[in-house]
């Protein structure tokens, strides 16, 4: 049983993870780039990023579906020109845990840089920081802490996803099966014993998570 | 060293406008911009330093062009060789009292300082009496301590000119006396033009060798206050300043 759990645990670990590492690098540099600049259109902006957090997951991943399927705008030229197809593969699942979980760090990155103070930025500037220096050394290490809890709850919603990982990569044990969807088929197959503690393992790695997450946002400063 | 400001800026924040029109030399080292709170004096500086790009003028600061909307110069702020201490002190609140000192010193990729800089910011802390509190971070601070830690930082890489936002208004009343003169030696120690903004009259009787003053975000009167006519060697410093602000806010 163990093994069982073992197989699924690992790969959810992996799907989550390189999903949450997607979304830090994505979400904060945009999240930096709205909360420092105006420009028209800013709001559309945010409102399509935080997007994922309300729609259901389904048709997220039937978006997914239309844009890197191998007949989709962006798969077919994947496919054609790179020999990449990226449904029912694990790397498609990252990429729906990544969608899905993109609001989440994008949002608390957006309300961490905007809590930055600017006056602390004009003062790295007189100083003579070159902007690299000053978002390296005062914007990040100050805005870091809020961007972290959201990463943690990013890679929470990412071992939980399920309904674009589905439609995206399927549910192929071994290959495509993360922890959410072994829960599925455990029930489904009767197997309560293996459910159990599956969902026990689900659940003992998402509070952890959470208490991480919670200690992060207390302040500091 | 000459100082010369002629800015305008228009700004709209929250439906309501405000019209900076800023214009005054001076060539005194101790200039006092005085004017109550909301006249553009924190804008004023904040062009100076380029943290704000005016509209259009000109910035001149002893023979440096700072701005300049005709010529199409305006140096950012890294270039502009000032020494800032905001209001609120604007420390680096993650960073220990040595690392705000020692920002503006020259740092590796991994963060560190050789051994030149680190000289630097010994001599820095002990000239402001900072070297027991290094590692100390600004929150754990006293209010005169965090002033030292901001002009230390201000000064430590050898600006043309040191602009303090009301420098003494964060402080407790009791503590202004001494900071005042701590502020006076210092200028003296570095031989450094300053611009010090106020709406304290008892700062503008202290420092002021030019006094600009501000209103409505228009300069409405310059004067120098260290020439050598008779009858102003005669007055008080004190009785010059409270001449001077009366002529431009009489009592009414």
């Amino acid at each position: 049983m163990i093994g069982q759990a073992l197989v699924p645990l690992l790969l959810t670990l992996k799907v989550a993870g390189l999903a949450t590492m997607l979304t830090l690098v994505f979400g904060v540099a945009l999240a930096y780039v709205l909360a420092r600049h105006a420009f028209w259109g800013k709001e559309i902006v945010d409102a399509v990023c935080t997007l994922p957090l309300v729609m259901p997951p389904t048709v997220l991943g039937y978006y997914l579906i239309v844009l890197i399927g191998r007949r989709g705008w962006i798969g077919e030229w994947l496919y054609q020109h790179l020999g990449i197809s990226l449904i029912f593969t694990w790397q498609g699942a990252v990429l729906a845990s990544a969608v899905v979980a993109f609001p989440l760090v994008f949002k608390s990155a957006r309300a961490a840089f905007e809590g930055v103070d600017r006056q602390l930025e004009g003062a790295a500037r007189t100083l003579g920081a070159s902007e690299p220096r000053v978002f390296f050394r005062v914007t990040l290490p100050l805005a870091w802490r809020g961007i972290l809890a959201g990463v943690m709850l990013a890679f929470a919603r990412g071992m939980g996803e399920f309904g674009a990982t589905l439609m995206v990569a399927g549910n192929i044990p071994g290959k495509t099966q993360t922890l959410s969807l072994a829960v599925y088929d455990a029930v489904e197959a009767g197997r309560d014993d293996l459910a159990n503690f599956l969902v026990l393992l689900t659940s003992i790695v998402c509070i952890a998570v959470l208490l991480a997450s919670g200690r992060l946002l207390r302040p500091r400063y | 060293m000459r100082v010369r400001v002629d800015i305008r800026k228009r700004l709209i924040s929250e439906g309501r406008e405000f019209q900076l029109e800023a214009a005054f030399e001076a060539e005194n080292d101790r200039i006092v911009v005085f004017g109550p709170s909301g006249s553009g004096k924190s804008m004023t500086l904040q062009c100076i330093a380029g943290l704000i790009t005016p509209d259009a003028g000109r910035i001149e600061i002893g023979t440096r062009v700072l701005f300049d909307s005709v010529a199409g110069i305006n140096l950012p702020p890294q270039q502009r060789r000032v020494g800032y201490v905001f209001q609120e002190y604007a420390l680096f609140p993650h960073l220990s009292v040595e690392g705000n000192v020692g920002f503006a010193m020259r740092h590796t990729i991994a963060g560190r300082m050789d051994a030149a800089a680190r000289e630097r910011v010994r001599d820095f802390l002990a000239l402001f009496a900072l070297q027991d509190l290094a590692r100390n971070l600004p929150r754990e601070l006293s209010g005169g301590q965090r002033q030292r830690v901001a002009l230390a930082r201000a000064l430590i890489h050898r600006p043309d000119i040191l602009l303090l936002d009301e420098p003494l208004a964060a402080l407790d009343p009791l503590l202004r006396e001494s900071v005042r003169r701590e502020l006076l030696e210092i200028q003296a120690r570095f031989r450094i033009p300053m611009i010090i903004i106020t709406h304290d009259p008892a700062d503008a009787e202290v420092f002021a060798e030019n006094l600009i003053v501000f209103d409505h975000g228009r300069v409405t009167r310059g004067f120098s206050l260290k020439d050598d006519s008779a009858a102003s060697i005669a007055a008080s410093q004190r009785e010059r300043v409270s001449r001077a602000l009366t002529e431009v806010f009489p009592p009414s």
